[in-house]
Formats: C-alpha cells, structure tokens, sequence
C-alpha cells in the first residue's frame, strides 16, 4: 500500500492521501515523504526546501472504511529550524507562498521531525506534537464545501478595511465580515487575517494585536458557531493621524518610542 | 483611576518637540493570546521634549476589556486608534466595547 501511495504522492507533488495504521508507520510515512519536498515557484529562494504530510486517518478502530468517516491532518516541514530561536518562531518568518500554498498545516521543523520525536497517532483524530511545537494550526479543509467556504471568506476579507489611505479624508465605514468559526485557535487566525492592514508594532507603533484582542473577547462565547470580524470602525475605533499628535511624531520619526508599559 | 501607561519617548533630534497624546487614544497589550486589557487614555496629555532627550511620562488610562486580565507592567504598543466616543468613566468604556 505505500509503494503505490509514495508513487501516486510523487506523480502530485506531495499531495497524496494515505490510511495511517500505526505510529511507526506515520513517522515512516513523514520520512518518505521529505525526499518529495516541493520547489519554489520562479523568484523565491531556492536554498528554502518545504515538504507536505498528508495523512488521512481512517475510523479504524471503528471498523470503517467509508470516505467520509475520514479526518485529514496536515502538516509542513520545513528546513528553516524554525524553532530554533523565539524570534524566528513566527509565521512572518516562512515566504509568503508557502502560506499559501500550504494554508491547511501544521508548520514544524524539518529536523525535529525526522529525529522522530516529531509526529505520533495517538489514535482516532489524535495527533501528539512531542518536542516540536506547531507555529500554525488548522485543520485540513479540501473537501468541495470548505473550498467554497475559504474562497467565500477571501472575498469577504478582501473587503474589510481597517486603515484608510493616506490621502482618505473620511473614516472607513464599519464593516463586519461573519463566519462560522470552528474553535478559538482558528478565530485567533481568522482575526489575524482580518487585521493584516493594521501595524504590527514596528517603531513602537502597532493596532494589530488591539483589533485581534477586541474581535477575540467579542466572540469568546460565539465560538464553535458563527463569528463576527468586525474592522475597526465597527469596534468603534478611528484610524487618526493628526499633526503634532503621538502617531504622528513616531511615523513621521520625529519621536522614538522606547517602551510602553501597562499598569494597574 | 485605576490605570496607567509609563511611556518613555525619545527626542533623537536637534529640534524640540511637543507630542500631544488624545483623551481616547489605545494602548495595546503586544500579545492579544496574553488574554490582558488593553488600555484608553484618560484625557488630553502634552509633553515636550528638549533636543536629543528622553523622557518617561505617565499617562492615566481606562481599561478596554473588561473581561481580560489587568495589566502588571505588561509591554504594550501605542496604537494609531482612538476611541468613536468621550468617555468619562470606566463604565463608560466598558460598555463603549462591549458586544452589542
């Protein structure tokens, strides 16, 4: 069975389906499947190297065979130690067509991995992450209805703004984006996505994370039904870039911020 | 008032500055998975800054989350957002971002 997978795996580029049995064969599996690592497309770095697991675990121990008992996982090695560090330990630090590319994935170091301490089936829907902590985390969604879904949602974001152009004089209007979110790690995602316009903390100056941490206290009881994504003018906030105010001085550099500290 | 921020600007020029922080204006917690509250200053502040300075100031805040954990000299950004509204309360902020 795994010679005729590993060879329908390398006909389609590292995107084979398999019935995982045992945990000795699923690190065999992962091995495999690092000889079938995917090339960049023109203009990315070639040094990079990125490989796709993809397994199917089938209901076994209920007996089942049917299709759609099935639960997919997914998962991407990659050769860039990404855990090395804890500033490397980000989703920022893979190329942006890797994201897209591999967007349904678990993203763990390569060299973890093969050292086999990496992936082990627990059992049915199980998967335990030893010594190998994921950077990102979804589950897999390539069935006809999730594809829709996540074709739908890119629509929906493209259209949710949350600073306006320089040039703009008026504020953007609210708008809210509303989506059925499975769990709170794939609201803090989808969160993430909806306020990817929004500074992230460079010069000192961020909003990001406000944005995601008010959409996540908004939802916190929402999740596992239909959530909301509302862009800033809808939390009720104004993108303001006035002379002589804070924002202004530090983006302009006229004034550096050196720390910000909270207190109570 | 219960909350704070300790800001500390630097003036890397020759020429002096006055910074203006807005009543309204947000603070956030760097890391929104620390489940800590972010925070709105309380009133209109201005600051000056002579050539090559640096200063620490503090600001008084309102707390934004009302079910988050407060902060405890917790990193945070300054943020370019300030708030739709005047609030004159910590009530009034509370209820400002609740879900409606």
């Amino acid at each position: 069975m795994f010679a005729h997978a590993l060879a329908g795996d390398l006909s389609r580029a590292g995107l084979g389906t398999y019935r995982v049995v045992t945990c000795e064969e699923e690190v065999r599996l992962a091995r495999i499947l690092f000889a079938t690592s995917l090339t960049p497309p023109h203009g990315a770095d070639l040094p990079e190297r990125f490989a796709r697991i993809r397994n199917t675990i089938l209901a076994w121990q209920q007996q089942s065979d049917f299709p759609a008992m099935a639960k997919s996982c997914s998962a991407l090695a990659s050769a860039r130690a990404l855990t090395q560090s804890p500033s490397q330990a980000s989703a920022s630090a893979i190329p942006k067509w890797v994201l897209e590319e591999f967007s349904n994935c678990l993203l763990i170091d390569e060299e973890l991995l093969t050292e086999g301490k990496g992936l082990h089936v627990l059992g049915f829907e199980r998967l335990a992450l030893q010594n190998c902590p994921p950077l990102l985390r979804h589950v897999i969604r390539d069935g006809l209805l999730e594809q829709s879904r996540e074709l739908g949602l890119r629509a929906a974001l493209r259209s949710l703004r949350n600073v306006p152009p320089p040039t703009a004089d008026e504020d953007l209007p609210p708008t809210t984006v509303r989506v059925y979110c499975e769990n709170t790690d794939d609201l803090y995602l989808l969160a993430t996505r909806a306020y990817g316009d929004v500074p992230t903390g460079e010069l000192g100056l961020g909003g990001r994370a406000l944005l995601i941490s008010l959409c996540l206290e908004r939802n916190a009881k929402r999740v596992g039904e239909e959530v909301e994504l509302p862009n800033a003018s809808a939390l009720g906030l104004r993108y303001r870039r006035r002379s002589g105010e804070l924002t202004d001085r530090v983006l302009a550099q006229e004034i550096r911020v050196k720390s910000v500290l909270g207190r109570s | 008032m219960g909350f704070a921020v300790e800001l500390t600007l630097e003036n890397p020029g020759p020429e002096p500055r006055q910074v203006r922080v807005p009543k309204g204006m947000l603070f956030e917690v760097q890391d929104p998975q620390l489940h800590v509250q972010n925070l709105v200053s309380a009133r209109d502040y201005e600051f000056a800054l002579d050539p090559y300075s640096t200063i620490t100031v503090v600001v008084d805040a309102y707390c934004a989350n009302k079910s988050l954990a407060p902060p405890s000299l917790t990193p945070m950004n300054v943020t370019p957002f300030v708030m739709l509204a005047d609030p004159t309360s910590q009530q009034d902020v509370w209820q400002f971002f609740s879900p409606r």
